[in-house]
């Protein structure tokens, strides 16, 4: 494990735990942005160029943006998320299940450097193999994919429209 | 995998996934449809829509069982299979969604949701299941249970002005959401550890050299597992079934407790016994994957307490329940927990008998939320126990059928619901399982006890209130009467579903 990995996880995580325990929503969502960087940190390092590209600029650029400005037109700048937080019993169910699960992760996950790792093939990752398994190998799930985005616009449209 | 390109052919699309591309060119043509329409007023719009939908699912249905049956191979680059499992559960969830089309002719006309937004919706609920049960690579899986999911989300908060409704689907939401990404997880886990998303690919790389044994791929089978079980509504992931099933509009609830069970127990069934057991290895030459009978010693335990909560806790939860729909809820909980039994037979016959029981129960539940939609009147008009009390001499037709359905469900000769039980258990007893089928048949015990309340309600007490039941349409009545009849020949004479059932669960080892 090597110190740029170290630094980006670490970053992610402790981000990650800021943005659910903000008391305040919009310090929340700036939270989630750096766990966006960070993570595209990490796919860069994951020789990942192009998810790392995408992360930042479909995440960290559309969908907070979007997130911001919900904040900004539901929210008033009094109200706190407190309320929402209040119940303590789940929070240490919570406690109890993140521990079992990143348990049984870590013991999942020791095994995997005495099986061997896999070289990646030449150009792993680049936009040009992406390319190329978006349409020949993947080119279905592609074109499935469209209609799951059709179906989740009609969805959005009817349950978003005052009257229709 | 790598050859997909030189490989893809247009016919070899259409021989195995034509009921899919049917059911997307139905959808887009609903569509446009709609858009055609517009001049027209709500209410008629919708119901040209909603006959233009019936009629394409019932030509789609016809499709895939005469046309697909008989095909037996695994399409495009191992992305979907066109077995005899697969073709009859992809049958048996458009039935649902021809049953709930028709049903939801009236229901709309009732609960006055003029919105011909709900047939596009619910064709594309159809396409996603159908499409989730061909699939047999996990990528695909994710992405078409996704289609299903949103669809059916949306479906659950189809009424706009009940609170209940939206706080369910946000529920079923948040709650699927959850489910999805621990399928989402698992799979990724397997692809870092095998390379490919194929099932029988995984087989065939987790078999050498008992790798399987590693918890990675245990984790990854878990997980699977996790993502599953939401949708199939099996304990300990069964907590969203009552909040949504009683928010959700009546006819959606019947589809989402019949296709997406059926859906979520026939990609578990494809998964496990494909990817995760020496199935292949039986019967079409995989014989590399013999080695992975080791693994059951790891997913019997779990499916056997899965089982057995399942059947324990939504039957005693059902009895306490003063709200039919909630009620009927806890029963498909319970449903889910008897179907477990023939997955962990493992056998020919419980793979049968989960296909007959299936098929069977699709029949009965639509039916029986066919008739508590009339009863209500409009949505939460009559749904408590309360309001079911001598309903039997103002609504003797309706209560009839209802005690039928009810009848039915508790697993009473001489209906389908005997027969598919019947089915499991012997399945179940006859890999050894004794101790697990004989609570099983206790805990049916308890739910003939609150199936039979509600006849007796129906029949044995005074009325508490005037409840005026909404108008019976004659889709509807059609609808109703056709999966009467249906549960009624197959309690009687079950032989020709079973020798189809079973001819069916032999597909599942011959392609891939």
């Amino acid at each position: 494990m090597d110190l740029y990995f170290i630094t980006f996880a670490v970053m992610a995580v402790g981000a990650g735990i800021f943005t659910i325990s903000a008391r305040e929503a919009l310090a929340s969502a700036l939270g989630l942005l750096t766990v966006f960087v960070a993570c595209a940190a990490l796919y860069l390092h994951l020789h990942a160029p192009l998810i790392a590209i995408f992360q930042i600029s479909i995440y960290a650029g559309a969908i907070l943006v979007l997130v911001v400005f919900v904040i900004m037109l539901l929210m008033s700048p009094d109200d706190r998320l407190e309320v929402i937080q209040e119940n303590m019993s789940y929070r240490i169910m919570g406690v109890f299940l993140v521990a079992a699960m990143i348990g049984l992760v870590v013991k999942a996950l020791k095994d995997v450097k005495e099986h061997g790792a896999v070289s990646l093939p030449d150009g792993f990752g680049s936009p040009g193999q992406i390319g190329e398994f978006f349409f020949r190998d993947y080119l279905l799930h592609f074109e499935v994919a469209s209609v799951l985005l059709l179906v989740a616009l009609i969805a959005a449209i009817y349950l978003g429209k005052k009257k229709l | 995998m790598s050859n997909l390109g030189f490989s893809f052919s247009l016919a070899q699309l259409w021989q195995v996934c034509g009921g899919q591309i049917l059911l997307i060119i139905a959808g887009l043509a609903l569509i446009i449809a709609d858009i055609l329409l517009l001049g027209r007023d709500k209410s008629s719009r919708t119901g040209i829509i909603g006959w233009i939908t019936i009629g394409s699912l019932v030509a789609i249905v016809l499709h895939v069982m005469f046309r697909q049956w008989n095909v037996e191979q695994t399409g495009i680059g191992g992305i979907f299979s066109a077995d005899r499992f697969t073709t009859f559960l992809c049958a048996v969830v458009i039935m649902s969604g021809i049953l709930a089309a028709l049903m939801s002719l009236g229901y709309l006309k009732n609960n006055k949701l003029p919105h011909s937004e709900y047939f596009i919706l619910l064709i594309f609920a159809v396409y996603g299941t159908v499409a989730f049960i061909q699939s047999v690579d996990l990528l695909m899986m994710f992405i078409t249970l996704e289609i299903m999911s949103i669809a059916v989300y949306a479906l659950a908060a189809f009424i706009k002005a009940c609170r209940q409704s939206q706080e369910g689907a946000f529920k079923y939401f948040m709650l699927g959401s959850f489910g999805s990404a621990f399928f989402l997880f698992g799979m990724a886990l397997l692809y870092g550890f095998t390379g490919t998303v194929n099932l029988s690919q995984i087989a065939k790389a987790i078999s050498v050299g008992g790798l399987f044994h590693q918890p990675a791929i245990l984790l990854a089978l878990a997980m699977l597992m996790i993502g599953l079980f939401f949708k199939m509504a099996m304990v300990p992931f069964h907590m969203w079934t009552p909040d949504v099933y009683e928010g959700s509009p009546s006819v959606v609830t019947g589809f989402m407790a019949t296709a997406v069970k059926a859906a979520a127990f026939g990609v578990f069934i494809k998964v496990l016994f494909v990817a995760f057991s020496p199935l292949l290895s039986t019967q079409s030459g995989f014989s590399a994957t013999a080695s992975l009978v080791g693994l059951e010693a790891y997913w019997k335990p779990v499916v056997w307490w899965a089982a057995l909560l399942t059947m324990f806790i939504g039957n005693l939860l059902a009895v306490s329940q003063k709200n039919v729909k909630r009620m009927l809820a806890y029963s498909s909980v319970a449903h889910a927990g008897y179907m477990a039994l023939g997955i962990l037979a493992a056998n020919a016959e419980g793979r049968a008998g989960i296909l007959f029981y299936l098929f069977s129960y699709t029949l009965m539940n639509l039916g029986a939320f066919g008739v508590l939609y009339i009863i209500d009147g409009v949505e939460r008009g009559a749904q408590t126990l309360g309001d079911y009390k001598g309903i039997g001499f103002k609504y003797p037709g309706l209560a009839f059928l209802m005690s039928l359905f009810l009848v039915a469900m508790a697993g009473l000769p001489p209906t389908a619901d005997f027969i598919a039980k019947f089915y499991v258990f012997s399945a179940a007893i006859k890999e050894g399982y004794m101790l697990l089928a004989a609570l099983g048949i206790m805990t049916s015990v308890f739910g003939l006890y609150y199936y039979l309340r509600v006849i007796w309600m129906m029949y044995m007490e005074e009325p508490e209130r005037d409840v005026r039941a909404g108008t019976l349409t004659a889709p509807t009545l059609v609808a109703i009467v056709v999966a009467a009849i249906g549960v009624i020949y197959l309690g009687i004479l079950p032989e020709g579903l079973a020798t189809i059932a079973s001819a069916a669960q032999a597909g599942l080892a011959v392609v891939f």
